[in-house]
């Protein structure tokens, strides 16, 4: 994000504050595509992710006035919140560990064509059968494109502890992915 | 950065160095162009990169359902708002200490004004004058006939 752009959400956060419903609609639309697409690749369900989207959104116009610009980006507090009623569900559905919800894919050798299609639910389920806070993490940087600071704070952990929780995830789907000779 | 940094970094963040740390993209880059062993290395984990760039990329929502969720959301905060949310939202915002300030000056302004707007010198009207000379008139008569002489 540019100076420009930086101040610009600074400004718009600041009305947002002071009630400003203009403004806070400026930043749903900006901001609800990504924190949708984060939830949804936590979840892997659309429905559920819609919920967890509007719940942030939610706190959000209830909370601003705890928001401090100066100290993060609002896309890390979005995410933030996110993430943490991500780990609600997952607690609360304690069965449900996202992805991995979707049908097992069966595993074939690579001389078999594998439709791009396969290839890709075989990769969802290897993702939904990593622990929660290294999908998370590897998430955050992979897909969300966050940086490695952004993801610690979301994550509420030091950039060592990120990087060993990237490393694991990637680690773990390599391994598996040779297993499965994707 | 040595071969082990680089490995560390690569294990973490793969092999795009969009999603590799600010400072060290560029010496990586630098130094990947002279060492074949790393380049390899590049390689071989751009292939976890490749699949997984295409799993989780068509998550997002249609045009439709986003809009649909907004309005969702926008019912659940702007418009669900009642005017006494809407006050306290305006009174305490966070950063604008002036508003509560100003809310409690009010009273002092709306004493100050109703003060202000009081004429003091009244003058009473001729029936009140009357009243009130006839009131002091009865008065001191029956005090001077209750009244007990001295000794």
């Amino acid at each position: 994000m540019t100076v420009d752009a930086s101040d610009q959400e600074a400004a718009l956060i600041a009305r947002v504050q002071g009630g400003d419903g203009d403004a806070f609609q400026l930043l749903l639309q900006q901001n609800l595509p990504v924190i949708h697409r984060y939830a949804n690749r936590m979840l892997g369900n659309p429905t559920e992710a819609a919920d967890i989207a509007q719940e942030v959104f939610i706190r959000f116009w209830q909370k601003s006035a705890t928001f401090d610009p100066s100290r993060a980006k609002l896309s890390t507090w979005l995410h933030q919140i996110a993430h943490n009623l991500c780990m609600d569900f997952f607690r609360k559905n304690s069965r449900l560990t996202g992805l991995d919800e979707l049908d097992e894919p069966s595993s074939q050798p690579l001389e078999t064509e594998l439709g791009q299609q396969q290839k890709n639910e075989q990769m969802k389920s290897l993702i939904g059968k990593l622990p929660e806070r290294q999908r998370s993490a590897l998430i955050l940087c992979h897909y969300q494109g966050l940086s490695n600071k952004q993801a610690a704070a979301i994550l509420d952990v030091s950039i060592d502890a990120l990087e060993s929780l990237l490393s694991r995830a990637r680690r773990t789907l390599k391994n598996n992915l040779k297993e499965q000779s994707l | 950065m040595n071969k082990t940094e680089f490995d560390h970094l690569l294990a973490c963040y793969g092999a795009d160095f969009e999603h590799w740390p600010s400072e060290h993209r560029s010496s990586a880059k630098q130094a990947l162009e002279s060492n074949p062993e790393w380049q390899a290395s590049l390689l071989e984990s751009r292939a976890l990169d490749d699949v997984l760039d295409d799993a989780l990329n068509e998550y997002a929502l249609d045009s439709y359902h986003l809009a649909a969720l907004e309005q969702r959301i926008l019912a659940e905060t702007l418009y669900k708002q009642s005017s006494l949310d809407r006050f306290i939202h305006w009174l305490i915002p966070g950063e604008a200490l002036w508003r509560p300030a100003l809310v409690a000056c009010l009273p002092i302004i709306v004493g100050l004004s109703i003060g202000l707007n009081i004429d003091i010198d009244e003058q009473y009207t001729l029936e009140e004058e009357l009243s009130l000379t006839g009131f002091i008139a009865e008065t001191s008569t029956l005090t001077s006939i209750l009244e007990i002489p001295d000794g």
